[in-house]
Formats: structure tokens, C-alpha cells, sequence
């Protein structure tokens, strides 16, 4: 997904770009508390008969499932950010927080769209300075590529 | 935070721009064995586990026939008593956890992503461990047919104190038991979180297909019921070598508590190897129908209802072991109640081909053949409902007859019919229509002569598990071993369907079948899809 917002002082603009996700986090707690409740409802009932093993194995395995939500929740929460000013286009990339964060002058950044290496694959788009290249946008979909390449391209002209 | 300067952008710039992307970004498969085996690939893994699948629904065939092959006349021929009942233990084990379970999680793997217009599952690691357990754990099971005392023989809900009493294989099967539940938990944790994170933007729930529909069920039945079954199998271990008295009755323990333990996860796990089964019919017989599928939220509610209802009848299972008369009602209407929502779906069935034009290649024959033997199936389960009535078939014939006619035309057939359906899909090749139908025919008929006179046989008084009978029993079984071994090899015919489509032959169409795309987003793939299925979501309408 992309979200684009101009700085009315300064003129700038701030691009987020965001991977698809259909389930947000209060949703996934919901989906967790509610397995927690059927798991810790099953494993004390039979707890409670003097079948305690199967506790453990319900704690577990409710476990390993809160694991692999979060793992996949720290896939899609990767974002991209790029910001572009009068002078410079900033692009910060991380999970948490810009974990990386990439300055370019302006004046000398470009923007390419490169078809697929082969069919059925995907198409990449790049900033590109001197020949080199640094990508980005790699979780959207075409035509959301299609179109940031498209809004960078009049951005990165108009400067 | 690393704030870098622009030197150091140069190098960084070239390092991401050239250097390491990972697999599912560019590149098609790895060549070779070794793509196999680190293979974290959707489409790849679902190929494992149909292949793993197959080739244990033959071995669990195998020795179906090596049963029906001593019970063909009256008298010992063949096998001797104890190994005959390691066939039946592990018939029943192979063809529940190596066949049928695999199976559809080798569907689940190949259709979900595509269906939901997701680029894989969610976690595409976990997924090829949760493969990759699998033939370990049946190579640990199979070995116990060579050690002291055999392959467990106690049938394969292993009840104490008979289990407790066979050979040094008891860790080895609850070490088994351990692994192919780690391998279903895993494979259900990583569908519920791919359909519910993953769904392509615009997929609301009550637009994903049946089929994802029923799987998602599936997965929550599989990760409730599991650590049931593993506590269970786990006590049976320190009963026999930690002196727990959990199942021993001579400690104070008690053996019908297993029971409990067990049919609270054996239960719902009939459903588990049924809800995809549904998911798969619900999905061809509109395609075939030429219109939509009738009642579609109605056949999401009536499958969670299912699932729902699946927690808490499991004690029918248990009538004879002595139940105090509130139990057995309650029992009693709450398994006939299952008839509701089952009804919904068969009703919904027949209403799509109701006016349908329809036509009939192998997968809608398989498709039709799955509601009439599969609501047969359901019939004689509505019988055993009625405690009283139970008495009388428990632990006879009827009840092998009632469970065959669930799993084999039930949850098999639906197999096939998805077999012969996304076949041309995966492989790109048109299957040989008419060795299809001869395949079919030939399992319709012999699936009935097989199943069909063990109706009679068990309402005649002859019990199940047992190797020898008295001469009344000799003409229905000779009939249904003739039924068998005509089942079996027909299925020989199945398998040089599925190698002659991969081999080649007439080139698939994207749509595959007249007017599919309307059906599913699997049909607006080219055939077979690309390596990497959706680099760009779909457009959902």
C-alpha cells in the first residue's frame, strides 16, 4: 500500500509505502485470546479430572502459535519512507523504526522500472545515482509499483 | 538508527541493488534432489505431500489387502492372528495420518495461496519442517514391524491395557504419534495465519472460497484436539515405563479415561479428514453445475457447525463401556443433531445441480459419487446414534462398513475428484479423460461390492479385528474381498493418470474448465502457474 502526504510548509513530500496485511493486531490478539481460552478451557478440564498432561501440551502448542503470528505480523510491518525536499530525497527503511536510512542529493537521483527477469515474476523499481541502484517497493503489488514509479518520476522532475 | 554517508551509500546501494535477494524474489526452482529437500515453495511442498500421500495411501492399501486376502474364506491362511491385527493397527494409522491428512494438506499447500491471492504460506520454513517430519515418523512406524513383538496391535485408537501389553514398540509408535501431531499443528498454525494475514486486499472472510473455508475449520479443530491426543499417547508412556497409574487400573487408574482422552480427539479428527473433503465438492460441482454454488453463507455456518458440534459427541463412540442413562441421551441427540447442518450442506449440493448444465468428466463423476455414497455413509452414522440400536452394532462389521463409506467414497473420492480437477492446473497437462472415467468406474462399483455387504455382515453378528469367523460369514466376504483387490488395482490406474499428465500431453488452458474463473482466482493463472504464484494481488470482485 502507499501513502503520500505533502508538507504544507515545506513543500516536501513523505511517501509511506506498507506490505498487504488483512489482519491487524487488535484482531490477532482477539484470534489468540480466543485459542487461549479454548486451550486453557480443554488442558483444566482434563487437568482437573487428573489428566494434567495434556496442560502443558495445550500451553505449547498456544505458544508456538502467538510465535508464528508475531513472526508473521514482523513480516508486514516492514516500511519504507521517503521524503522528498527541495534538495534531497531521504529513503528510511525498517520494522520498528528506520533501521536503515539512505540520503541522496536530489539533483542527481533518478528513478527506473525494470520489467521482469522472466515471466510471471515481478517488475523492480530502483533508485538509481551514478549507476547504481537501490530498490525499493519490493512487497507492493504491480500496480501499485507502476504508480509510485509514476509519482516519484513527476516528483523527482518538478524539483 | 544508522545514518550513513553518501560513499557509504554507493556500497550499500549496489550490495542490496545486485547482491542478495532472496529465493522468492527472482529465481525459478533450484535444480536438482536438493530442491526437494530445502524447498520452502508452496506448490513444491504440496507436490511432497500429494506424492508422500500417494505412496502411503498404497502401502495402507497394501495391506487393506493383505486383511481382505485372510478374510476372503473362513480359516487361517495367510497371516497369523497378532500379525493380523499389525495390519488393521496399521492400516488404520497410515491411511488417517500418511494418506488422508497429508493429502489434503497437499492440497491445502498448492490451492490456498492461489485461492486467496497470496504470493505463499506465511511461513514458508515451518512448512517445508512440517513436511519433511512426515516420512521420518512413517519409516520409525514401519520399523516397529521389525522389532520384538511386532507393530502395535490394538487397533488404532491404541487402548490400554492391550497396548500396554505388546512388544518394544510402544515408544517408537507414541514417538511417531508425537511427530505426525507436530507436523499437523504446524501445517494448521501456518494456514490459519497465511489465510487470515494473507488475504489479497479486497478478500473479505465471506468472499474466500469453500475450500479455504473448510481448511480454516479444519486447522482450528486440528490445533484444539492435538495436545488431547498427545497427552493422552504421553500417559501411556509413563504408565509403561514411569510407573503412572493414569490407565491402570490396579494403580487406581482408569482405562475408560483414555477413552475419553482419545475420542475427544478422534472425533473431531473424522471431521478433519471430512471438512476439506466438503471444501473440495463445494468447489467442483458449481464449476460442472454452471452456476454459483447455492447458499453459500449457509455452507460456512453449517461447516463450523460441524466443526462445533464435532467437540461434543465424542462419547457415542463409548455407549457399551456403561454410561448412566443422561449421558447416553444427551450423547444420543447431540450426534443426531450433526445431521442438521450436514443435511444443509448435501441439500445445497444437489440444489447448484438443481437446473445446472452440467456435465460430467471425471472429477463431477467423482463429485456425485462422494454425496450419494458419502450421505450413505452419514445414514448408517444417524443409525449408530441411537444408543440402544449401538449396542447392538458396536465392535461388528457395521461399523467398519459405516466408517469405510465415510472415508473411502467420502473423504477419498473428494480426493480424486480434486485430483482429477486441479490436475491439468498444476501440471499444465490435460489428464487422459477417459482412463478418468474407467478409474472411476471401476472404484464406484468395487467400493460398494467391497463396502456395501459388511452392512450385512455386521448386522449378522460378525465382529470386527478378528481374522477367522464362523462359515455363515463366507459368501459377503468373499464378495468384498473381490471388492477390494478390484478397488485396489483399479487404483494402479489412478497412478498412471497422475505420471501420464506429468509426463505431457494436451496443453492445458488457463481456465482449464469452461467458465472456472468464475469459480475460483486459480483459473485466472496461466497452467501450470508461475514458480512465484502471485507477484501482483489480484483484483477481488
Amino acid at each position: 500500500m502507499i501513502e503520500s502526504e505533502r508538507d504544507p510548509q515545506t513543500g516536501g513530500k513523505r511517501i509511506v509505502l506498507k506490505p498487504n496485511a488483512s489482519l491487524t493486531r487488535w484482531q490477532a490478539r482477539l484470534l489468540l485470546g480466543g485459542f487461549a481460552l479454548v486451550l486453557a478451557s480443554i488442558g483444566s478440564a482434563f487437568a482437573f479430572i487428573g489428566c494434567w498432561f495434556v496442560l502443558p501440551f495445550a500451553g505449547a502448542e498456544w505458544l508456538v502459535l502467538a510465535y508464528c503470528f508475531s513472526l508473521a505480523f514482523r513480516q508486514s510491518a516492514v516500511r519504507e519512507v521517503i521524503t522528498v525536499t527541495d534538495a534531497d530525497v531521504m529513503l528510511e527503511r525498517g520494522i520498528r523504526g528506520p533501521e536503515q536510512t539512505y540520503r541522496f542529493r536530489r539533483a542527481w537521483l533518478g528513478v527506473s522500472l525494470d520489467g521482469p527477469a522472466a515471466a510471471g515474476h515481478p517488475s523492480r523499481l530502483c533508485l538509481k545515482r551514478h549507476g547504481r541502484k537501490i530498490e525499493i517497493g519490493r512487497f507492493l503489488v504491480e500496480s501499485e509499483r507502476e504508480a509510485l514509479y509514476r509519482e516519484l518520476k513527476k516528483e523527482l522532475m518538478n524539483g | 538508527m544508522t545514518e550513513a554517508t553518501h560513499e557509504e551509500h554507493a556500497i550499500h546501494d549496489e550490495h542490496i541493488a545486485h547482491g542478495h535477494h532472496d529465493e522468492h524474489d527472482h529465481h525459478g526452482p533450484a535444480k536438482g534432489f536438493m530442491r526437494w529437500v530445502f524447498t520452502t515453495n508452496h506448490k513444491d511442498i504440496g507436490t511432497l505431500y500429494l506424492v508422500t500421500a500417494l505412496i502411503m495411501f498404497m502401502v495402507g492399501g497394501a495391506m487393506a489387502l493383505v486383511i481382505r486376502a485372510e478374510l476372503f474364506e473362513p480359516g487361517m491362511q495367510y497371516v497369523d492372528p497378532n500379525f493380523f491385527n499389525q495390519m488393521t493397527t496399521l492400516h488404520a494409522l497410515i491411511m488417517v495420518f500418511g494418506a488422508v491428512m497429508p493429502a489434503f494438506v497437499g492440497f491445502a499447500n498448492w490451492m490456498i495461496p492461489m485461492m486467496i491471492g497470496a504470493p505463499d504460506m506465511a511461513l514458508p520454513r515451518m512448512n517445508n519442517w512440517s513436511f519433511w517430519i512426515l516420512p521420518f515418523a512413517f519409516v520409525m512406524l514401519a520399523s516397529t514391524l521389525f522389532m520384538d513383538g511386532g507393530a502395535p496391535a490394538a487397533g488404532w485408537t491404541l487402548y490400554p491395557p492391550l497396548v500396554l501389553q505388546g512388544g518394544a514398540h510402544l515408544p517408537f509408535a507414541i514417538f511417531t504419534v508425537h511427530l505426525l501431531g507436530m507436523s499437523s499443528i504446524m501445517g494448521a498454525i501456518n494456514i490459519i495465519v497465511t489465510v487470515f494475514n494473507m488475504r489479497a486486499p479486497g478478500m473479505t472472510l465471506m468472499k474466500l472460497p469453500l475450500f479455504v473455508w473448510t481448511w480454516v475449520i479444519t486447522a482450528f479443530l486440528l490445533i484444539t484436539v492435538m495436545p488431547v491426543f498427545a497427552g493422552a499417547v504421553t500417559m501411556l508412556l509413563t504408565d509403561k515405563f514411569f510407573g503412572t497409574s493414569f490407565f491402570n487400573a490396579a494403580g487406581g487408574g482408569d482405562p475408560v479415561l483414555y477413552q475419553h482422552l482419545f475420542w475427544f480427539f478422534g472425533h473431531p479428527e473424522v471431521y478433519i479428514m471430512i471438512l476439506p473433503s466438503f471444501g473440495v465438492i463445494s468447489t467442483i460441482i458449481p464449476t460442472f453445475a454452471r452456476k454459483p454454488l447455492f447458499g453459500y453463507s449457509s455452507m460456512v455456518y453449517a461447516t463450523a457447525s460441524i466443526g462445533f458440534l464435532s467437540f461434543i459427541v465424542w462419547a457415542h463412540h463409548q455407549y457399551t463401556v456403561g454410561m448412566p442413562l443422561a449421558g447416553e441421551l444427551y450423547f444420543t441427540y447431540a450426534t443426531m443433531l450433526i445431521a442438521v447442518p450436514t443435511g444443509v450442506k448435501v441439500f445445497n449440493w444437489v440444489a447448484t445441480m438443481w437446473k445446472g448444465a452440467m456435465t460430467f468428466e471425471t472429477p463431477m463423476l467423482f463429485a456425485i459419487a462422494f454425496v450419494v455414497l458419502f450421505t450413505m455413509g452419514g445414514f448408517t452414522g444417524l443409525m449408530m446414534s441411537i444408543s440402544p440400536a449401538d449396542l447392538q452394532y458396536h465392535d461388528t462389521y457395521f461399523i467398519v462398513a459405516h466408517f469405510h463409506y465415510v472415508l473411502v467414497p467420502g473423504a477419498v473420492f473428494a480426493l480424486f475428484a480434486g485430483t482429477y480437477y486441479w490436475l491439468p492446473k498444476w501440471t499444465g497437462h490435460m489428464y487422459d479423460e477417459k482412463l478418468g472415467k474407467l478409474h472411476f468406474w471401476l472404484s464406484t462399483v468395487s467400493v460398494n461390492v467391497l463396502f456395501f455387504p459388511q452392512h450385512f455382515l455386521g448386522l449378522a453378528g460378525m465382529p470386527r479385528r478378528i481374522p477367522d469367523y464362523a462359515v455363515q460369514f463366507a459368501e459377503f466376504n468373499a464378495m468384498s474381498s473381490v471388492g477390494a483387490f478390484i478397488f485396489g488395482f483399479a487404483q494402479l490406474i489412478f497412478v498412471w493418470v497422475v505420471i501420464k499428465a506429468i509426463r505431457g500431453g494436451e496443453k492445458a488452458t488457463d481456465e482449464v474448465w469452461e467458465g472456472a474463473s468464475e469459480h475460483g482466482l486459480e483459473w485466472t493463472l496461466p497452467s501450470p502457474p508461475p514458480y512465484h504464484t502471485w507477484t501482483t494481488a489480484p483484483d477481488i470482485k
